[in-house]
C-alpha cells in the first residue's frame, strides 16, 4: 500500500519527514544501507525523482551519506541521530503546545497535565 | 533532452477542434500526467503521437522524428481498449511482442508475470478483466522504449489491480524514457507524477512540475483540478 | 517483418479454416465410400439411399460453407485486425502500412487457393474412392485427354495456364476487396455498406474502362486491348482454341495494374485516414 500524504505540502518534504522519523526510531540503524531509490519509490507509491529529492534533502541534512555506486547509508555518527531525535521531539512538542494553548491552557497547566499523564500511562 | 515535442499541433473532427495549436516539450526521465475530463483531447494527442491519426496542422515529434515505423519502434503504447488477440495465451503474447519489438525484454515480462502467479498457458479470453489489464500493462512496460504512452491505465480496474499497475509503472521508471499517463483519475496517480498538464477543450491550461504546483498553490493536484474544471 | 506478419495471420485464419477442410475431406471420403459400397447392389435399403442423398447434399452445403467461410475470414482478418480494436496494436507495430497490405493480400490469395485446392481434392478423393478398379487407369487417362483436347491437349500446359489465370484473378480480386473495405472505413458509420458501394463503384469503373478500351481500339484500328481481355472464367472459350500465353500475359498485366492501384488505395487509407473507433 502506498504511503498517505497530505494536501498541499510538497510530497518530498513529507517523505523526508517520514524517513527521518523511521531512522530516528531505529527502523534503519546507524551505518545501515538504505533501500534503492526505486524500491523506496515503489513502496511509497511516488515518483522516483520525488523520492530522490527527499533523499537528497536528508543527505544535505547529514542524516544520510552516499557512497558512489553503492547507494545511500544512514550516518554512523550517533550524535547526529541523537540530534535528529531531539529535533523531531521538539517539533512534536511545539505542535502539542500549540494545540493545547489553542484550547486555552496555560504553560503551567500544560506541563502539569503532561506530567500526570506520564505517571498514569507510562 | 526533449523526447516528445508538439509544435502548433492541431486536430479537428468535423466542426469540433480537438486540439488547438498545441505547443509542448517533454523530456526523458519524467513521468508526466496528461489530465483533463473526457473529450478534452487527451486521447487525440496520444493517437497523434502514435501515428494512428494525422494532424490537420502542426506536427508532433518523437525524438525528433514524425510518427512512423522508426518512432513506433521506440514508443510503447497502452490503449484504453482490449487490443490484444484474445485467443492467444500469455506465452504466445510474449512471443508476439518479442517478434515485433526489438526492445522487448521478455525476461522482465516473465518475471512480472511469474510474480502474478499466472499460468503462461492460460488464454487471454479465459482471464478476468483485472488480470487482462495487468497483462496488457506488463507487455507494454516490459519494452525498453523511449516513450511510454499510457491511456487510462487504471480506469475500470479494481483497487488492488490499480495498486499493482501503479507500482509497476514506478518500478519500470528509467532516466532515458518519458512516461505520459493520460487519465481522469487524478488522486490515484498524482503522487507518481513529475509534471502535470491540464488539457481543456483542446488547450493546455497548465503545465508545471507537480511539486512546484503543490508548493505554489498549497493544494494537491486533485483539488486544483476540481477547481479548474468546475462546472 | 513480412514473414512474421504472415506467420501470425496464417495461424489465425487457419484456426477457422483447417477444421473445416478436415470435415470436407472426411465427408468426401464418406460419400465416396457409401456410394461404392452400394454400387451395383440390388435392393438397396431405402434408409441407405436417403442417407447417401443427405450426405451428398450435406457435402455440397459444406463446400458452399467453406467458400463463404474463406471469404468471411479473409475479410475479417483484414478489417478486424487493421480497423477494429486490434488495430490499436497492429498499427502501432514498427511496420509500414504497405507491408500490412502485402501481408493481408498474400493471406487472401493463399487461403483462396487453399480452399479451392481442398474443394478439388475432395472431388478427386470422392471420384477415386468411387471409381478405382471399376475403371482401368488407362481408360481414365483417355477420358481426361478427350476432355482436354479442345484446350491444347497436354494436362501440364492446361494446368499451368489455369494456375496463372487463377493467380492473376486472385491478386486483383483480393486487392479490390481490401480497397473496398478500406474505402468503406473512411466513414464513421455504415462501414460495411460503404465497402459494398465502393466495390460496386470500382466494378463499374472496370467495365467502363474495358468498354472504352474496346471502342478506342476499334476507332484507331489497332487490336490492342489492355482492359477487358477476360479472366480465369473466360479461359474456356471453346472454338477459340485455348488462350495463348500472350493473351494470358495481357490479362496478367491488367490484373497487376489493378492490383497496384487497389494496394495503393489501401495504403493511403491506412497511413492517412485511419480513424480507429
Amino acid at each position: 500500500m502506498a504511503w498517505e500524504f497530505q494536501n498541499g505540502v510538497p510530497i518530498y518534504r513529507q517523505i523526508a519527514l517520514r524517513l527521518e522519523t523511521e531512522i530516528a526510531a531505529g527502523k534503519f540503524e546507524a551505518g545501515q544501507q538504505m533501500p534503492s531509490v526505486r524500491d523506496l519509490a515503489v513502496e511509497a507509491g511516488v515518483n522516483p525523482n520525488t523520492m530522490q529529492r527527499a533523499l537528497a534533502l536528508l543527505e544535505t541534512d547529514g542524516i544520510l551519506f552516499s557512497v558512489r555506486t553503492s547507494g545511500r547509508f544512514v550516518t554512523k555518527e550517533e550524535m547526529r541521530l541523537k540530534d535528529l531525535r531531539n529535533q523531531l521531539a521538539e517539533e512534536e512538542i511545539a505542535a502539542l503546545f500549540g494545540r493545547l494553548k489553542a484550547i486555552g491552557m496555560t504553560r503551567q497547566e500544560i506541563i502539569g497535565a503532561i506530567s500526570r499523564w506520564g505517571d498514569r500511562v507510562l | 533532452m526533449t523526447i516528445l515535442e508538439c509544435r502548433g499541433l492541431t486536430k479537428k473532427f468535423g466542426k469540433v477542434t480537438a486540439l488547438d495549436a498545441i505547443d509542448l516539450n517533454l523530456e526523458a526521465g519524467r513521468i508526466v500526467g496528461l489530465l483533463g475530463p473526457n473529450g478534452s483531447g487527451k486521447t487525440t494527442l496520444i493517437k497523434l503521437a502514435n501515428g494512428l491519426i494525422s494532424p490537420d496542422a502542426g506536427q508532433v515529434l518523437i525524438d525528433g522524428h514524425e510518427p512512423g515505423p522508426e518512432t513506433k519502434a521506440v514508443t510503447a503504447y497502452l490503449p484504453d481498449k482490449d487490443f490484444l488477440p484474445d485467443y492467444m495465451n500469455v506465452e504466445q503474447l510474449l512471443g508476439f511482442y518479442g517478434d515485433f519489438f526489438k526492445d522487448f525484454d521478455s525476461e522482465r515480462a516473465m518475471d512480472m508475470i511469474r510474480s502474478l502467479k499466472l499460468d503462461p498457458e492460460q488464454k487471454l479470453k479465459a482471464m478476468s478483466k483485472g488480470t487482462r489489464e495487468k497483462i496488457q500493462l506488463i507487455l507494454t512496460m516490459a519494452r525498453r522504449a523511449k516513450v511510454y504512452l499510457l491511456d487510462e491505465p487504471i480506469a475500470g480496474v479494481d483497487p488492488a489491480a490499480r495498486d499493482y499497475i501503479l507500482r509497476t509503472i514506478i518500478g519500470n521508471y528509467s532516466q532515458d524514457a518519458l512516461v505520459l499517463i493520460s487519465t481522469h483519475l487524478i488522486a490515484d496517480v498524482e503522487n507518481m507524477l513529475d509534471e502535470v498538464i491540464f488539457l481543456k477543450t483542446g488547450h493546455i491550461e497548465l503545465h508545471e512540475n507537480a511539486e512546484d504546483l503543490r508548493e505554489r498553490t498549497g493544494k494537491d493536484v486533485d483539488h486544483l483540478f476540481r477547481e479548474v474544471y468546475a462546472c | 517483418m513480412l514473414r512474421k506478419l504472415l506467420k501470425y495471420d496464417i495461424k489465425e485464419v487457419g484456426m477457422g479454416l483447417l477444421p473445416l477442410y478436415g470435415i470436407v475431406l472426411v465427408l468426401a471420403a464418406i460419400v465416396g465410400i457409401t456410394g461404392r459400397l452400394y454400387n451395383g447392389v440390388q435392393n438397396v435399403p431405402l434408409a441407405v439411399t436417403i442417407l447417401s442423398v443427405i450426405l451428398a447434399v450435406l457435402f455440397f452445403m459444406l463446400l458452399t460453407a467453406m467458400a463463404i467461410m474463406t471469404l468471411f475470414l479473409i475479410v475479417k482478418n483484414y478489417r478486424a485486425n487493421l480497423f477494429g480494436n486490434r488495430g490499436y496494436l497492429m498499427n502501432t507495430l514498427p511496420v509500414k502500412a504497405s507491408l500490412h497490405v502485402f501481408d493481408k493480400t498474400i493471406i487472401g490469395m493463399l487461403w483462396t487457393c487453399a480452399s479451392m485446392g481442398i474443394a478439388i481434392l475432395s472431388a478427386v478423393i470422392m471420384v477415386l474412392i468411387l471409381f478405382t478398379d471399376n475403371i482401368v487407369a488407362a481408360d481414365l487417362a483417355r477420358e481426361i485427354k478427350s476432355v482436354l483436347a479442345p484446350f491444347g491437349g497436354s494436362l501440364p500446359a492446361v494446368l499451368a495456364k489455369a494456375l496463372l489465370l487463377l493467380l492473376f484473378w486472385a491478386v486483383s480480386m483480393v486487392t479490390l476487396l481490401f480497397a473496398s473495405l478500406s474505402i468503406g472505413n473512411l466513414w464513421k458509420e455504415h462501414r460495411v455498406l460503404g465497402a459494398i458501394l465502393a466495390f460496386a463503384a470500382i466494378g463499374i469503373i472496370k467495365v467502363l474502362l474495358a468498354v472504352g478500351n474496346m471502342k478506342l481500339s476499334n476507332a484507331l484500328g489497332i487490336s490492342f486491348t489492355l482492359f477487358g481481355n477476360g479472366s480465369v472464367f473466360s479461359m474456356f472459350e471453346a472454338g477459340n482454341g485455348f488462350m495463348t500465353y500472350s493473351k494470358i500475359g495481357m490479362i496478367g498485366l491488367e490484373d497487376f495494374l489493378y492490383a497496384a492501384v487497389f494496394t495503393w488505395i489501401s495504403c493511403i487509407v491506412l497511413r492517412k485516414r485511419l480513424n480507429l473507433q
